[in-house]
Formats: structure tokens, C-alpha cells, sequence
């Protein structure tokens, strides 16, 4: 019967051979004529209509017999896949999608040949590598109930998988921003409001001893004083640098690297029991040069900062990898333990206290924002000579397209 | 019978500032107790191992390393001093803070609010709580 029909493709001809039999049948039970012609045409109308509906729908629709050929297909599939109907008829559906999605979408045929109805998403169908499809298969069943064959579904949800994405984008960014807001709200109820209760004591303290109670101290605490209010100011500083990290970014343009990592040692201007060095020749490209320099300087600096002495090394080198640069900054200090991966990049989070190493914790958060917006990623590493750490960071070659979109979202989300 | 053994504190803070008025809100009150000073979570946790019983220990929250709440359940999840009594004080007004803190069984969550005297009510607090209440263990 299959082989029939792959012959004889006409649905009609299936359709009305099926009345045959139906035909037969009945007039063996009534022993008359049953109004062939009339069924006939009730048959012929309802073939009518499928045809209107396969042809008027805007889907992929196919039907395939039990080994996977076609049987049956529509003009829009007939037109993405560029074939004539008789083209079409007989051709095995691994022609259609390739043999390599075959065997990936394999195990839904078998399981509608079993019966079962399936459906998924998927990207590419007939004449469309790229776009993003739903499919649905449907098994159709003869009178004993058999899998005949199985009725193919594709529906092109590019558009609404685009907006999707889109959409994803979007509130993953809105959720972000929202975290930070939390995050700020939290850091200015606790690490701004420190240091200014610290001044409020310390002013109280400096006022008792002014009175003749403990004059001793009056100086000190008047250092501790200017202290705390320089770390204010710093957080504070730091904190509107966070906020505006990847944003204001500059004009775009060519930017040599290498120059860029030596005049930043210059500007840190590192204690001469530290040396800042660079591993062969940093690349020179069209960038952004004012966040990547804000990167560089913030790494480099922790790397001379957190030293512990008596004499150290930090060498920045680069290495290519695809679409990316991946910087290295790496130092032979005191390292970090792993445990602290993710915090050290969280705001106002210090290793140390403020009072030990002054600090406000915000650098590597800026670098891992900033690194972030530029659709990177940033980690620290053991370094490989066994003491110190390595940070790493990629950086796109190419500015990214979608900065703008982000940008975009970040405004909307304001 | 109650203890005679005068209790230890603990004091966990990262900010001189606060310990250094902390210490003066003892001398103050004439608060005699053995005082120690960590200076963060990672430190307190050192520390433990060595302090005389009984103790008490006093806890800010936010702290590099380790905070208040992370030493907290590393307590409670700990053998041998789940059963310390622990106070926070802390700037931390945050609801998420307090929740976390009293799940973890918390004494008190002291807020330190106005300067000198929250610090001076809380060693108040502390003061006749080790003086009426039982410690657990033996003496």
C-alpha cells in the first residue's frame, strides 16, 4: 500500500480508495446500493477543504509515510525548500533537513511512528538554516489502528523567538540593575554610614577632651578624624565610578595597548621594591581606551597595593583568542583564596579590613562592571609560579553592537 | 548554683573606631570582663578555639572575609560551640540581616544607632545578662 501511494500520490486517490473499500464492506452488510455518489462527493468536498486549509495556513505542513518519505506537502513548504510538487513526493524528510538534524530530531519521529504526538523548537527547516521553528508531529492512524503515517507541523517562530530573546535580555538586564539597587541601598545604610558615625564619635570624643576630660588623645583623634572623612569621600567617589562603569565610554578609536599598561604603571607610580612589567608586545586595536585603561589601572593598582613586600613583580601580558583579547595581570603577592572567588568582586567587599589596608572595595567591582558591559568576563587565578595571583579579563576586539541595546535597557530601566 | 567565673567577651569588629568606643563604653560602665578582639569572622573563628568558658560573643554583621552571618552559622553548624550565645550589633537596619540573625539564634540584634549611647545601653544589656543568666556547659 505504501508503495501505492508513493506512486499514486493524490490524497484524493487514497481518500477515495478507502471509500472503496468502505464501499464493498457496506454493501456486503445491506446487500444494495448505498449512494456511492453521494459519499463520493461528501468525500471530494472534505478533500476540498484539507486542500484549502494545507495551502491557506502559513506552516510547513507535510505528511510522511511510515519510512519517513513524503507524501504529502504544501506550497509553503514546496516554496521554502524551492521544489516542484512532484520533486517533493517520495523524497525521504532526511533530504529536507540534512542528515545531521536527522539523526537530532530522529527520536521524534520514532516516538510519533509509536504513536505519540510531539512537539519542539528547534532551528532550521526547508529553506531556512537560520530561522527558529516549531514542529509538531501528529500520527495518523488506519482503520486497525496502525501509525499510517505521521502529519509534520513546522511553524516559523523566528519573529516571536527574536522578541523573546529580546525580551530575556531585557529583564535579565532590569533584574541586574534591580540587584544593584538592592546592593546600594544595602551598602549605603552600612559602608557609607560608617565612616560617618566613626566621625560623629570621634568629633564627640574630640569635644570631651577640648572640656579638660581626656586631652591626651585630642590629637590622635583628630587624625583619625581626617582619616574617616577621606574614606567617605573615597566611597563615595568610587561609588558614582561603579555607577557610571562601561557608560560613559568615549569615543571609540585606535588605542596601543602596550603604551597605554606603561603610562599607567607611570601614573601609579609604584615603590621601587616593585616593578611593573610588561610580557611581550601588548596588542594595539580600535577600542574603547577609557574603560580599558579604567580595568587596567584597577588591577595593576590592587596588584602594587595588596603587596605584601619586601619586593615584588607584576607582569601584564595578552593573549589572543578568537573575537577577544584575554589580559593578564599577574602578581607574586599574598593571593586569594579561592573561596572568596565571587565576593572579591561584589561592592565595598575588602579582604582586610579598611582600617588595615585603606580601601573601598570597589575596584574590582568597577572592573568586573566594566569588563561585563563589554559582554567579558574577569577571574582570578593561582598564579602559575605559585605564589601571587593572575587576573584575567577578555576584551572584544570589536566594540559590540549590542552595547547600544544595553545601554538602551539601562536607560529604560532608570 | 550559679557560675562564679566571670564571663569572657568576644568582641567581633572590623572598624577600630567602634572598638575603641566600644572599649570605652566598658570602662564606662565599669565592665570588668576580659575582652578579646577579632577583626572579622575568619578571626573570631581562630580564636574560638582558645577562649575560656563561658563566653559571650558580640558581633557586627557586614566584614571583610567572613561577616557576622557566615560566623554565625559556621557556629551553629559547629560541634562544639553551637551553643554559644551570640549578640549582633551592628549598623545594619536591613530586614534580610535580622531574619538571618535570629534564625541563627541570636541573643539580640542591637542596632548601633546613636553614637556613645547604643553602644553604652548594649553593654548595659550585656552586662547584667551574664550576671542572671545560666551558661551552658560546665563551669
Amino acid at each position: 500500500m505504501t508503495d501505492t501511494n508513493r506512486a499514486r500520490p493524490e490524497t484524493l486517490e487514497t481518500a477515495l480508495r478507502a471509500l472503496e473499500e468502505a464501499e464493498a464492506k457496506l454493501r456486503a452488510r445491506d446487500g444494495g446500493d448505498t449512494g456511492i455518489t453521494r459519499l463520493a462527493e461528501s468525500v471530494k468536498r472534505s478533500e476540498e477543504r484539507f486542500r484549502m486549509l494545507a495551502e491557506g495556513v502559513p506552516n510547513h505542513l507535510l505528511f510522511l509515510d511510515r519510512e519517513l518519505r513524503i507524501e504529502f506537502a504544501n506550497d509553503v513548504f514546496l516554496q521554502a525548500a524551492g521544489w516542484s510538487a512532484d520533486k517533493a513526493i517520495g523524497v525521504h524528510i532526511s533530504e529536507v533537513v540534512g542528515v545531521e538534524r536527522f539523526m537530532e530530531r530522529q527520536q521524534y519521529y520514532q516516538r510519533a511512528l509509536k504513536g505519540e504526538t510531539v512537539a519542539y523548537d528547534s532551528t532550521g527547516a526547508a529553506g531556512s538554516e537560520h530561522g527558529y521553528f516549531h514542529f509538531s508531529y501528529r500520527p495518523s492512524f488506519d482503520e486497525s489502528g496502525k501509525v499510517r503515517g505521521i502529519f509534520s507541523m513546522a511553524t516559523d517562530i523566528s519573529e516571536r523567538r527574536k522578541i523573546q530573546l529580546e525580551l530575556e535580555a531585557k529583564q535579565a538586564e532590569l533584574l541586574r540593575s534591580n540587584k544593584d539597587l538592592e546592593q546600594f541601598a544595602y551598602v549605603a545604610s552600612h559602608d557609607l554610614k560608617a565612616p560617618l558615625r566613626a566621625i560623629e564619635l570621634l568629633v564627640q570624643w574630640i569635644t570631651e577632651g577640648l572640656n579638660g576630660y581626656d586631652t591626651n588623645n585630642v590629637q590622635e583623634n583628630l587624625g583619625l578624624l581626617t582619616k574617616r572623612t577621606q574614606r567617605l569621600n573615597r566611597l563615595l567617589d568610587d561609588l558614582l565610578a561603579y555607577s557610571r562603569a562601561g557608560r560613559k565610554v568615549g569615543a571609540h578609536r585606535m588605542t596601543d595597548t602596550h603604551a597605554l599598561v606603561l603610562d599607567v604603571a607611570q601614573m601609579l607610580n609604584p615603590p621601587p621594591s616593585i616593578t611593573i612589567s610588561i610580557q611581550g608586545q601588548l596588542p594595539k586595536f580600535a577600542t574603547h581606551p577609557a574603560p580599558l585603561e579604567q580595568v587596567l589601572r584597577n588591577l595593576i593598582g590592587n596588584a602594587v597595593k595588596h603587596h605584601p613586600g619586601p619586593e615584588g613583580c607584576v607582569v601584564v601580558s595578552c593573549e589572543e583568542q578568537g573575537d577577544h583579547y584575554v589580559f593578564a595581570v599577574e602578581d607574586d603577592g599574598e593571593g586569594i583564596p579561592p573561596q572568596y572567588a565571587e565576593r572579591v568582586f561584589e561592592m565595598f567587599q575588602t579582604l582586610k579590613s579598611r582600617d588595615q589596608v585603606e580601601g573601598s572595595g570597589m575596584g574590582l567591582a568597577i572592573v568586573n562592571r566594566t569588563v561585563q558591559w563589554q559582554r567579558g568576563r574577569v577571574w582570578f587565578e593561582p598564579a602559575p609560579g605559585g605564589r601571587g595571583t593572575v587576573f584575567k579579563f577578555q576584551w572584544k576586539k570589536h566594540q559590540p553592537q549590542a552595547a547600544s541595546v544595553e545601554t538602551k535597557a539601562c536607560e529604560a530601566a532608570k | 548554683m550559679r557560675s562564679s567565673k566571670v564571663v569572657t567577651i568576644l568582641l567581633v569588629e572590623d572598624d577600630e573606631i567602634d572598638v575603641k568606643a566600644l572599649r570605652w563604653a566598658f570602662e564606662k560602665l565599669k565592665v570588668a570582663n576580659p575582652l578579646v578582639v577579632a577583626r572579622d569572622g575568619v578571626e573570631a573563628w581562630e580564636m574560638l578555639r582558645d577562649l575560656p568558658r563561658p563566653y559571650l560573643i558580640i558581633t557586627d554583621i557586614n566584614m571583610p572575609r567572613m561577616n557576622g552571618i557566615e560566623l554565625l552559622r559556621k557556629i551553629r553548624e559547629s560541634e562544639e560551640y553551637r551553643d554559644s550565645i551570640v549578640f549582633a550589633l551592628t549598623t545594619s537596619n536591613d530586614e534580610e540581616d535580622k531574619i538571618a540573625a535570629y534564625n541563627l539564634n541570636v541573643a539580640g540584634y542591637m542596632l548601633k544607632t546613636d553614637m556613645g549611647t547604643s553602644f553604652q545601653r548594649a553593654i548595659a544589656l550585656i552586662d547584667n545578662y551574664w550576671k542572671v543568666v545560666e551558661f551552658p556547659g560546665p563551669d
